[in-house]
C-alpha cells in the first residue's frame, strides 16, 4: 500500500502539467484575483457592473386614468373606484422598479440606462452597448394594481431581452430581476397592510442588506476569499488527475502486473483513496502557506484557528480522496476515461461556481447558496469562511459532518463498482 | 507443470480462443506461434490468471490455478505485449517499485536490481525516465522488471515486436540463456517463426483461436517431409507465369515472395525443367532458383493456405 501511494505521489511530482494544474494555476489565480480586487473586504465585493437598458412605456397619470376606466367598465361602484384609485396613487410600480434598478445595491451588478422606446433600446442591445433590455410595458401599473387590490391576474408582464452575452451574465440579470420582482410584491403587500404608509425604502435596504451581509460578520479580504475559493476548486482536480492515471495503469497492463504480483484489488483502490487524500492535503497546505507567506492572507490568526483549519482541510482532503477512488472505480468499470474527463471538465467548473469559488453566490439567491452547501467544495468553503469569522470547529460541525457523510457514500459506491476480479 | 484444459474465451458472442490445450514441462521452452488476431494474447491472459475464461481450466502443479491463483502468481513472470511500466519513472525506480510490490527489500532488492540491469544491458541508463528510452530499451526493461522476483515460469507475449534486429537478438539470446542455464520454463508468443524456431523446444501453432498443430520443430516440419519448397526468383513478376505454376498438376501452393515465387511441391519430382519451360512460355526471365528446407512459415502455409504475416 505504502509503495503504491509513494509511487502515485512521485509520478504526480514528475508531471509538469499536473503540478501546473494543481499548484501553479490556483496560485496565479489567487494572486490575480486578490490583487485585482485589492484588499477590499468581500462585502464590498464587486464584479464589473454591466449596463442594461430600461424602457418604461407607461406613465403614472395615464395608468391611473386607464385603471379607473377599466374599473368602471367592470361595473365597480363609483365609491369603490375612487377608493381603489386613491390607494393606487400610493403605489407606482413602474416608477418603483425604475428606482430599484437605480438603487445603490443593484448598481453593483448592473447600471440601468433609460431608453424612450423599445426600438432604440434594441439598437443599443444589437450594438452591444447594453447587455440586456428590461421592458416595463404599458399597462404594467394596471396589471400590478389588479393583482394587488383585486387579486386578478398574476404574472408581472415584465420582459427581459438578452443578447450576445454568456449565460452566466444573463442568469445574473434574470435572478436579480426575479429577486426584485418578489421583493416588490412583498413591499407592496407591506405597504398595503400598513394602510399605504410607504416605508418601503428602509425595509428594502434591510432585507437586501441581510442577504449580502450574511457571511460578513467580520470582513473577509479578497485574498482570503480567493485563497480558499481557488484552493477548494483546484483541490478537486487532484481526483481526476489521479484517476486518469489509474485508467492508464489498466490500459498499459501495469494494473495486470500489480495483480499478478499478488496486490489485492481493494488494496489498490485503497491506495487511490489515500493518495488522493494525502496529495490534496499537501496541496492545500502549500497553497494556504504560500498565500500567507506572500500575501499575508492568514497572518495573525491564532494557533487554535490553524488547528481548526487543518482539521477542516483534512476532511476536505478525505472527500477528494473518496472522489479519486470513485473515479478510479468508474474508469476501470467502464473501461474508459470519460468519467474523469467529465468530472474535470464539467463537474468541477459547475461545483466551483455553485460552491462560490469565483463569487459569493449568496448574492444571487439564497437557494443557490443552499445548493452550494451541498457541493463538497461549497460546504467546505462555507466552513472555512465561518472559521475565519471566529466560529469554532464545533459550530461548523454540521457542514463538516455532511461532507464526511458524502465521503462515506462515495467510498461505498466506489467499492461496489470496483471490478472485483474473481481470481484471488 | 502448467497445463490448460479446453481453455475457451468468447467476447460477447465471438469465440476468440477455442478449446485450447497446451502444457509446459519444467525447464521447457515452448512457443505459441500465430498471426495477428489468432488469440495468443487472450490465451496468455487466461493462463496468467488475469482474464477469466468462458470455460476451461488452468492447472499448475496439480492445483486449479483459477481457483488458487496465488501459488502460480508467485512463481510466474509475465511480460505483456505492451510496455507495462511507469514511463515517467526511471528504470531503477520502476524496478524498485515492482520489486517492493513483490516483497523484496533492502540489500537483496538492490543486488537483484543491479544483476537484472546488467542482464538487460541498461546499467548506464538506469537513472533516465523510461519515456526517454528507445523502443528496444523499453522492451528490455519491460522484461527486466519481470525477472526481479526470479520467476520459475516466464510467460512472454511478443516481447520483440517492433524493434531493430540487434535489440531483438539481444533479447532472444537473453531468454535462451535464462532457459538453458537457469532452467526457467518459458512460454514464448510470437508471429515470427524464426524466433520460435531458434528459441523453442516445442511449438504450438495457433490460428483463429484454435491450436492447429503442435510438436517439436522437427515434428512440425515433418508434416512437410514429403514436400519441398522451391524459391524461384524472376526478373519481373508475371501473372501468366504464376497462373501456369498454379495450374501445374504437382504444385501444391504458390505464393509471391519478394521478386519471385515460393512453390511447394512433392519431393522427388523433377519439377525444375518444367518450371523453366513454363517461364519460357510466358516470356518470364528466371534469375535464380533454390530448393529450401521447409520452415515453420511453410508449415503454417501448408496448414492454412495463408502466410503468417502479410
Ligand atoms: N477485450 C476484448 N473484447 C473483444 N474482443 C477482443 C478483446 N480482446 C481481444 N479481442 C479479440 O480477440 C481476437 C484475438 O485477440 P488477441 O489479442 O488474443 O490476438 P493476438 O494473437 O494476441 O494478436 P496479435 O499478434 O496482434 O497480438 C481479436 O480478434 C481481438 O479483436
Ligand atoms: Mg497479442
Amino acid at each position: 500500500m505504502f509503495q503504491l501511494i509513494k509511487k502515485d505521489t512521485l509520478i504526480l511530482l514528475r508531471s509538469r502539467s499536473d503540478l501546473t494544474e494543481l499548484l501553479f494555476m490556483p496560485f496565479i489565480l489567487i494572486a490575480i484575483l486578490g490583487l485585482a480586487l485589492g484588499n477590499l473586504s468581500m462585502t464590498d465585493f464587486n464584479i464589473n457592473a454591466f449596463p442594461v437598458a430600461v424602457v418604461y412605456e407607461g406613465n403614472i397619470e395615464q395608468s391611473l386614468e386607464n385603471w379607473a376606466v377599466e374599473l368602471r367598465e367592470s361595473d365597480y361602484p363609483e365609491e369603490a373606484v375612487s377608493a381603489l384609485v386613491t390607494q393606487a396613487e400610493e403605489i407606482a410600480p413602474g416608477e418603483q422598479i425604475n428606482s430599484i434598478l437605480a438603487s445603490e445595491d443593484i448598481q453593483e451588478w448592473m447600471t440601468a440606462e433609460s431608453f424612450a422606446t423599445v426600438e432604440s433600446a434594441e439598437t443599443a442591445l444589437d450594438a452591444g452597448d447594453v447587455a440586456g433590455v428590461i421592458i416595463i410595458p404599458e399597462g404594467f401599473n394596471e396589471a400590478v394594481w389588479s393583482a394587488l387590490f383585486l387579486d386578478e391576474g398574476d404574472a408581472l408582464p415584465l420582459t427581459l431581452e438578452v443578447q450576445n452575452i454568456d449565460s452566466v451574465t444573463s442568469d445574473i440579470i434574470r435572478s436579480v430581476l426575479t429577486t426584485y420582482a418578489n421583493q416588490f410584491n412583498l413591499e407592496a403587500s407591506i405597504a398595503l397592510a400598513s394602510e399605504g404608509e410607504a416605508e418601503t425604502a428602509d425595509q428594502q435596504q434591510d432585507s437586501y442588506g441581510e442577504v449580502t451581509n450574511l457571511t460578513a460578520a467580520s470582513p473577509i479580504t479578497s485574498f482570503q476569499y480567493y485563497t480558499i475559493g481557488m484552493g477548494v476548486m483546484f483541490a478537486l482536480y487532484t481526483a481526476p488527475a489521479l484517476a486518469s492515471r489509474a485508467f492508464h495503469e489498466k490500459k498499459q497492463h501495469v494494473f495486470g502486473r500489480l495483480m499478478i504480483s499478488g496486490t489485492k484489488p481493494l488494496t489498490y483502490l485503497g491506495s487511490k483513496l489515500v493518495s488522493g487524500t494525502i496529495i490534496t492535503f499537501i496541496q492545500l497546505v502549500i497553497l494556504f502557506g504560500l498565500s500567507t507567506l506572500i500575501f499575508g492572507t492568514f497572518r495573525g490568526y491564532s494557533t487554535r484557528f490553524w488547528i481548526d483549519l487543518g482539521m477542516v482541510s483534512f476532511v476536505f482532503s478525505l472527500v477528494v480522496g473518496s472522489i479519486t477512488s470513485l473515479l478510479t472505480s468508474l474508469s476501470l468499470y467502464s473501461n474508459s476515461e470519460s468519467s474523469s474527463s467529465f468530472f474535470g471538465g464539467v463537474v468541477i467548473t459547475l461545483f466551483a461556481f455553485i460552491g462560490g469559488s469565483f463569487t459569493p453566490v449568496e448574492q444571487f439567491s439564497e437557494s443557490l447558496r443552499t445548493l452550494g452547501n451541498w457541493t463538497p467544495n461549497g460546504a467546505m468553503m462555507t466552513s472555512y469562511m465561518q472559521l475565519m469569522q471566529g466560529f469554532n470547529l464545533f459550530e461548523v460541525a454540521p457542514l463538516i459532518i455532511r461532507v464526511a457523510g458524502m465521503t462515506v457514500i462515495l467510498l461505498a459506491v466506489s467499492v461496489i463498482l470496483f471490478p472485483k476480479r474473481r481470481l484471488d | 507443470m502448467l497445463e490448460t484444459k479446453n481453455l475457451t474465451k468468447a467476447f460477447k458472442k465471438k469465440t476468440v480462443v477455442s478449446e485450447v490445450n497446451i502444457y509446459l514441462e519444467k525447464g521447457e521452452s515452448v512457443g505459441l506461434l500465430g498471426p495477428n488476431g489468432a488469440g495468443k494474447s487472450t490465451t496468455i491472459s487466461m493462463i496468467s490468471t488475469l482474464l477469466p475464461p468462458t470455460s476451461g481450466e488452468v492447472w499448475f502443479n496439480g492445483q486449479n490455478a483459477l481457483k488458487e491463483s496465488q501459488g502460480l502468481r508467485k512463481v510466474m513472470g509475465v511480460v505483456p505485449q505492451e510496455i507495462a511500466l511507469y514511463e515517467e519513472l526511471s528504470a531503477y525506480e520502476n524496478m524498485k517499485f515492482f520489486g517492493k510490490v513483490y516483497g523484496l527489500r533492502g540489500k537483496e532488492l538492490e543486488s537483484r536490481i543491479t544483476h537484472v540491469l546488467d542482464l538487460i544491458g541498461l546499467t548506464d541508463r538506469k537513472k533516465d525516465a523510461v519515456n526517454t528510452y528507445s523502443g528496444g530499451m523499453k522492451r528490455r526493461i519491460n522484461i527486466g522488471v519481470t525477472l526481479l522476483h526470479e520467476p520459475e515460469i516466464l510467460i512472454m507475449d511478443e516481447p520483440t515486436v517492433g524493434i531493430d534486429p540487434q535489440s531483438r537478438n539481444y533479447i532472444l539470446d537473453m531468454i535462451k540463456t535464462l532457459n538453458k542455464e537457469k532452467g526457467i520454463t518459458v512460454l514464448y508468443t510470437s508471429h515470427y517463426m524464426e524466433e520460435v524456431e531458434k528459441l523453442c523446444d516445442r511449438v504450438y501453432i495457433m490460428d483463429h483461436g484454435e491450436i492447429i498443430a503442435s510438436g517439436t520443430n522437427e515434428e512440425l516440419k515433418s508434416i512437410l517431409s514429403n514436400e519441398e519448397t522451391i524459391q524461384i526468383d524472376v526478373h519481373t513478376l508475371s501473372m501468366g507465369f504464376q497462373d501456369n505454376l498454379l495450374h501445374h498438376s504437382s504444385i501444391r501452393k504458390v505464393t509471391e515472395e519478394g521478386l519471385g515465387y515460393r512453390v511447394i511441391a512433392p519431393k522427388g519430382e523433377d519439377l525444375l525443367s518444367e518450371v523453366f519451360e513454363l517461364a519460357k512460355q510466358t516470356h518470364t526471365k528466371i534469375t535464380g532458383v533454390s530448393i529450401q528446407t521447409p520452415s515453420l512459415e511453410d508449415v503454417f502455409l501448408h496448414l492454412t493456405g495463408r502466410k503468417l504475416r502479410d
